[in-house]
């Protein structure tokens, strides 16, 4: 009917119906005809997905009567896959449940809410005792998954759903007990995730059961491939109560049943009774009944049958998986506020990583020999568990550890100096880090000293100059290591597995050459990134120790890490496609990371390689598209600041046209914190440390110092007065008084640099400052300035204006107050006053009197006047020290735009 | 912009209480009664609770009191009675960690959410003032009357495994001469506090090194010390009710450590009397300082007018906390509850031995569950996907069972109609052999012509297959 219908273009929505149609023609099977090729159906589910083609939605208003033909389409297409869920073929039946699933993502809501409940019937049927396909079992699950999924966005009919899930809990329970597939125990656990976290409360009656058949999984270890699935889902059972103590209680249980096996397979090798018996002490209060043992009474008895039989690899992989079990409930959202016991989760941490295979002194070794090199040989297997459970911890507890960061500190110290497998080395740096980054610098105190000289250690090759030779081998030593047989038979979730720090040709090639154990590039990457944190949190601590190793270690690192060029990501997509391993860039990245922590890093000196470091910034922003070229990008930002800092006005004023003083005082504040910080760090003045002066700066250093030394210098400046004179018609009042100042501080240049030895003069300053609040100034400019007498009476009209003006201290001289009574002056006499003057005007005057001198006296008059215009505008309380009269021109450069 | 009220309490007497002022209009928004807090003796955590010690001495031990106040609920007051009288208080920024001093010198360190008394330690010889945190909240610094300030690690104040050794702090400054008044610390991780004192100083050191950055000096006492919200400002109140502006001075002094100036580049003036609390408004860029003259001023940062004075006619204001407006609305929205509803507990009054049980539970800070909403991710597709390959391959046992029982229903299939065609088949011979019967007994009939009877015997035939079919 529709065939001869006519639509625009790719949009219309007369289209869809015929699209749809098409693919139920040809594509969909149906009951006739045989079904020969399943991948018609992923054509299906792609066209229906792209067009959208079960919407039944449109961004404009359509012909009621092409809605009419869309929608009866889309009978149509529910029809043929209820036909289908119904057959007794079970291909069809699959690409019925399928397609049916799909239906529940894509279709409009009004159609959903309308039949949700009749499909929902359906999708049971398939996996309940008369179909037997596990394949059509593992679909179904999936699609009711999706079901549920959808029906989590509808909140007005919770409660109607909640009953629906509550009928599905017993089948798919039934699935797990009953089926001997792993494909459809993981499709009942994926279904059973999601019914928890959507609808936890339809699992509240079932809770004990549900919490039997998932441990009994656990515990049985027959689910090799997909255990971890099961794990998610005991540590999100808990949520389906939704209280406090059922997460408490289910963390208990897992610890108790954690201990218990521990004691089983930690046997001779650590005093197990007394281990054992803390963590128990912590977990059950004594006097209290412990609580029944995890997933029932009745796993209790079969357990502790199979203990018997149960062979060390099933024990220790048990404990493998509830560690994680554990690590997951901490990290899992749950939505009430919960106790954490951090102190048995600790002891348990804690009793893993202390085991290191060497036998308990005090107790005879009655372990074969075949016992114990099996512990062994799965031991970083646990002991990367322990650590991944450590990180949970500090991630969820968060500053709550602070009671228990010394002991995590000191367990991490002990085993940081004994761990020597490059994947353990790996996360203990990340713990580090986190760490660091966390507790800040009270945590930096302790963790110093072990990251840097850890750090030294695994960088050490690199730093040597024969880094860029080993690290490719290296990483392909860390890759294969990764891959090795003995640790691949096993499937584990989230194991990738170990590199022995000599494993493969390569490797052990580099190794004879060198006659040391290579770092592998993913230890190396993460002790750079370890550094960077310590130097982020605490770059000044106790410095003076490390801090200059570790600079030019750093610089060292990055400038051998890109001498090779930067590694091309997509290459190392391509090599190392699955395994989660550091790549060459990730280590370069970390590298420059780390350089600009170093850089930015507060420490008693200017960074002493920073001109090499912007160097290699600059090169690494070239390689257009990379991750190194936008962070590279970002540290020049980042140190741009660094090498220019500005005083920027606080406020952004919108009447920028008022010239006159009170317009706030805010304003007076420039940005320069940071760049006084900098001034702090350095010993020296900028000009003779910088590598990278910049000119103008060194131009005002030349000047400055030149004046300094240099008498024919203040006759030069001597001669502004006149030129004032000559321009005074056009200057504002403000002008006149600031070039007064200038004259104040040209008249005193020797006295600039010692006014650091100003006695303390608290409150003499004080009386000063009551008679100067009408003409203080005034009188002590007199006093001091008969050279520069013609410039009075333009002070005089000054002071007359404004109420007065305050010269304050040796801070900010060039302040002028709008005194409204507030603002007075205060702590300033005659002889404080010169001093005070900050030697950036100084600068500024002579700059101008320098060019003045060059030019017609008119230009030097207007120039001198537009930097005094300058400065009145930008209001600029310039806080400069006595002992760095070195001088920061360059502050004022980014000003006259800010008004 | 964030409104922000102004939460002000006194020392003078309990039944004072606690002012809360709206800050834009000027308005009274809340009295809550009973509390008298000496200076540094109030804070809000979390925007949620209002923590305040008590001057006066409770019970007959004259032991001291921690009032707290939930915002939303200020009639019911927490009440916590420690041992003795607690002055100065502070807490972590995340509100976890509250730390109290007393005018033995000795401190405390409560956790909130359990309420444990994690530690208590002689901190000073003589009376504590005053207790900050570092920006990182891992130092605590704390002064005392007699100007020694010491900074401690918070680490290795709340070892729990050596609690019975005597904490040694990391560094302790004599350089004040005089009380200690005020702790400023910038709140990044960078290291510098600012210390104000009676001594007529304020001091700026490095946190980290111990260096005595900068010292700025004073006409008088320094009474009270606030940063701006860019921490680039430092106001000093003193003694005489003026307050001075200063740019904080992070150390210029280099190697040759303490630099001293004097002189403020700004002076305040609208307070008569000792200056005895500042803080700054972080949205409104208001100054908010209180005198002993019984007033509180707002200070606008842009010309430094005073916009607004309160009175406060019963006596000096101790304490100036700014909070958010939104945090006294006391109809919290459904999902904020589960987020933030937090329960806390009483302050302990005596630390519980390490090794008890109930010593080694940490409780969780809130939890938010509003991320699950948006995880609605799809399995079926990927399932499909997954399923199809697996088919495609035979790989999976599931597979290969499904591909069994699509043979076998195949076969069946092909059975039924096998049998079906048979069945077919039987019926036209049968019809064929009536045909042929028809046919004989017409063949004794002359009058049929052969070709007629031959294409009506077709016709008969093709009309039962199709039937059939």
């Amino acid at each position: 009917m529709a065939v001869f219908e006519h639509f625009q273009n790719l949009y219309d929505i007369r289209l869809k119906p015929r699209l749809l149609r098409s693919l139920i023609r040809d594509r969909v099977p149906d009951e006739k005809h045989p079904f020969s090729k399943p991948s018609e159906l992923s054509i299906v589910v792609s066209a229906v997905k792209n067009h959208g083609l079960l919407s039944e939605s449109s961004r404009e208003a359509v012909d009621p009567k092409h809605m009419e033909n869309w929608k009866s389409s889309i009978d149509a297409w529910i029809e043929r896959l209820l036909l289908l869920v119904s057959s007794k073929m079970p291909d069809k039946c699959w690409a019925g449940i399928c397609l049916l699933g799909l239906t529940c993502q894509e279709c409009s809501s009004d159609r959903f809410l309308a039949s949700y409940s009749v499909w929902f019937q359906k999708l049971l049927a398939q996996i309940q005792p008369p179909s037997d396909s596990h394949f059509v079992k593992v679909a179904s699950c999936a699609s009711l998954a999706d079901l549920f999924t959808r029906l989590s966005g509808f909140s007005n009919i919770k409660k109607d759903v909640t009953s629906h899930a509550g009928k599905l809990i017993q089948p798919v329970l039934k699935l797990l007990t009953d089926d001997s597939s792993g494909a459809v125990w993981e499709g009942a656990v994926d279904l059973l995730c999601s019914i928890i976290n959507f609808f936890p409360s339809s699992v509240h009656r079932h809770y004990e059961s549900v919490e039997a058949a998932i441990v009994s999984k656990i515990m049985s270890g027959k689910c090799d491939s997909n255990i971890s699935k099961f794990v998610h889902c005991l540590a999100l059972l808990p949520r389906s109560k939704g209280d406090e103590d059922s997460w408490s209680l289910m963390l208990q249980k897992i610890l108790i049943s954690i201990n218990v096996d521990l004691n089983d397979a930690f046997q001779g090798l650590e005093e197990a009774e007394t281990k054992s018996n803390e963590v128990i002490k912590h977990l059950v209060p004594p006097g209290k009944e412990p609580p029944p043992p995890l997933g029932g009474n009745k796993m209790q008895g079969e357990t502790s049958n199979q203990a018997t039989e149960m062979s060390e690899q099933l024990i220790l992989h048990r404990i493998s998986m509830l560690m994680l079990c554990c690590c997951r409930m901490l990290t899992n959202p749950y939505p009430a506020q919960v106790i954490v016991p951090v102190r048995p989760l600790l002891v348990l941490v804690g009793r893993v990583l202390m085991v290191d295979g060497s036998l308990s002194q005090s107790l005879l070794p009655f372990l074969t020999v075949m016992q114990r090199e099996f512990i062994c040989s799965e031991l970083p297997l646990l002991h990367l568990c322990g650590l991944d459970l450590l990180t949970g911890i500090i991630k969820r507890v968060r500053s709550q550890l602070l009671p228990h960061a010394a002991d995590v500190v000191r367990l991490l110290t002990e085993y940081f100096r004994r761990c020597a497998l490059p994947a353990l080395r790996v996360k203990v740096y990340s713990i580090l880090r986190i760490l660091l980054i966390s507790m800040g610098v009270g945590m930096a105190q302790y963790l110093a000293q072990e990251v840097v000289s850890n750090a030294l250690v695994d960088l050490d090759s690199i730093a040597h100059g024969c880094g860029e030779a080993s690290s490719t081998p290296c990483s392909k030593a860390a890759s294969e290591g990764l891959l090795l047989p003995s640790y691949r038979k096993r499937k584990h979730g989230t194991i990738t597995g170990f590199s022995e720090e000599q494993q493969g040709g390569v490797g052990t090639e580099m190794e004879a050459v060198k006659g040391k154990p290579i770092t592998p590039i993913a230890v190396q990457t993460a002790a750079l990134q370890a550094l960077e944190a310590l130097l982020t949190v605490g770059g000044a601590l106790r410095s003076e120790c490390w801090r200059q190793n570790v600079d030019l270690l750093l610089i060292t690192v990055a400038t051998n890490a890109s001498n090779g060029g930067w590694a091309n990501e997509e290459k190392d997509i391509f090599l190392l496609s699955d395994e989660p391993t550091s790549t060459r860039t990730d280590f370069q990245l970390a590298a420059l990371r780390a350089l600009l922590a170093s850089l930015l890093s507060p420490a008693r000196v200017r960074p002493p390689y920073l001109s090499q470091g912007l160097e290699l910034f600059r090169r690494g922003k070239q390689e257009t598209g990379t991750k190194v070229a936008e962070f590279c990008a970002h540290a020049l930002l980042a140190l741009e600041v660094l090498m220019h800092p500005r005083a920027l006005p606080l406020v952004n004023f919108p009447s920028g046209d008022h010239p006159d003083f009170g317009q706030g005082f805010n304003c007076k504040f420039p940005k320069n914190i940071f760049s006084s910080g900098l001034k702090n760090n350095s010993p020296f003045p900028r000009g003779i440390l910088g590598k990278d002066e910049i000119e103008p700066e060194s131009n005002d250093d030349e000047l400055y110092s030149s004046w300094l030394g240099n008498d024919e210098e203040t006759e030069a400046s001597a001669s502004i007065p006149d030129k004032h004179l000559e321009s005074r018609q056009e200057l504002s009042e403000k002008d006149g008084r600031l070039s007064t100042e200038d004259h104040q501080a040209e008249k005193h240049p020797s006295d600039l640099p010692a006014g650091a030895q100003f006695p303390k003069e608290g409150d003499r300053g004080a009386t000063d400052a009551a008679h100067m609040e009408t003409g203080g100034i005034k009188d002590s400019i007199m006093a001091q300035s008969e050279r520069v007498q013609e410039i009075i009476p333009n002070n005089d009209v000054r002071l007359q204006d404004k109420d007065v003006m305050v010269p304050t201290g040796d801070l900010t001289a060039n302040v002028v107050e709008p005194n409204k009574g507030k603002i007075e002056s205060s702590g300033s006499d005659s002889s404080k006053a010169t001093p005070a003057l900050s030697s950036e005007i100084n600068n500024k005057v002579l700059m101008a009197a320098a060019d003045a001198n060059a030019l017609p006296s008119d230009q030097g008059s207007l120039l001198t006047t537009s930097i005094v215009i300058e400065k009145g505008k930008k209001l600029v309380l310039e806080y400069n020290s006595d002992a760095s009269k070195d001088s920061f021109p360059d502050i004022v450069d980014g000003e006259p735009d800010s008004d | 912009m964030v409104r922000e009220v102004l939460v002000a309490c006194s020392d003078r007497s309990m039944s004072l209480g606690i002012t809360v002022w709206d800050m834009n209009t000027g308005d009274r928004l809340l009295h809550i009664p009973t509390c008298a807090s000496p200076f540094h003796g109030l804070l809000c955590l979390r925007n949620q609770f209002l923590v305040a010690s008590q001057a006066h001495k409770h019970g007959s031990f004259g032991g001291g009191a921690i009032f707290l106040w939930p915002l939303n609920k200020p009639q019911s007051p927490l009440r916590s009675y420690p041992i003795e009288a607690i002055g100065p208080i502070s807490s972590t920024k995340d509100g976890l960690y509250l730390v109290g001093g007393a005018l033995s010198g000795n401190a405390y360190v409560w956790e909130i959410m359990s309420g444990r008394l994690l530690k208590t330690w002689r901190a000073h010889p003589k009376a504590l003032n005053c207790l900050a945190f570092s920006g990182d909240d891992s130092l605590l610094i704390s002064g005392s009357c007699d100007g020694v300030i010491r900074i401690w690690s918070m680490i290795s104040l709340l070892d729990v495994t050596d609690s019975g050794s005597l904490p040694s702090f990391i560094h302790c400054w004599s350089e004040h001469h005089s009380s200690i008044t005020g702790f400023l610390t910038t709140g990044s991780s960078s290291s510098v506090l600012v210390s104000s004192s009676m001594d007529g100083t304020c001091k700026v050191w490095d946190l980290i090194s111990g260096r005595l950055c900068h010292t700025q000096a004073f006409p008088t006492s320094v009474t009270a010390i606030a940063l701006d919200s860019e921490k680039q400002i430092l106001f000093s109140g003193i003694a005489d009710g003026r307050i001075f502006v200063n740019i904080l001075n992070v150390g210029l002094g280099l190697e040759n450590s303490a630099v001293i100036s004097e002189g403020p580049s700004m002076v305040l003036r609208g307070h008569k009397g000792s200056i005895t609390a500042l803080t700054f408004s972080f949205s409104g860029s208001l100054l908010i300082s209180a005198s002993e003259d019984c007033t509180v001023c707002l200070w606008d940062v842009s010309d430094w007018v005073i916009t607004r004075r309160f009175n406060y006619q019963k006596g000096r204001i101790t304490n100036l906390v700014v909070i958010p407006q939104s945090s006294l609305v006391s109809v919290v929205e459904n999902h904020q509850r589960v987020c933030y509803g937090l329960r806390v507990p009483v302050l302990d009054k005596y630390p519980q031995p390490v090794n008890s049980s109930s010593g080694t539970v940490t409780l969780l800070p809130t939890y938010c569950s509003i991320e699950d909403g948006n995880m609605t991710t799809f399995r079926s597709t990927h399932s499909l996907n997954q399923q199809i390959l697996d088919l495609e391959q035979g790989r999976t046992p599931e597979a290969l069972q499904m591909k069994v029982e699509m043979s076998v229903e195949n076969r069946m299939w092909a059975t039924r109609m096998a049998k079906h065609v048979t069945e077919m088949n039987r019926h036209l011979q049968s019809r064929l052999l009536d045909l042929v019967q028809y046919r004989l007994s017409l063949s004794s009939d002359p009058d049929f012509s052969t070709t007629e009877r031959r294409k009506k015997l077709k016709l008969t035939v093709h009309n039962h297959l199709r039937r059939n079919n």
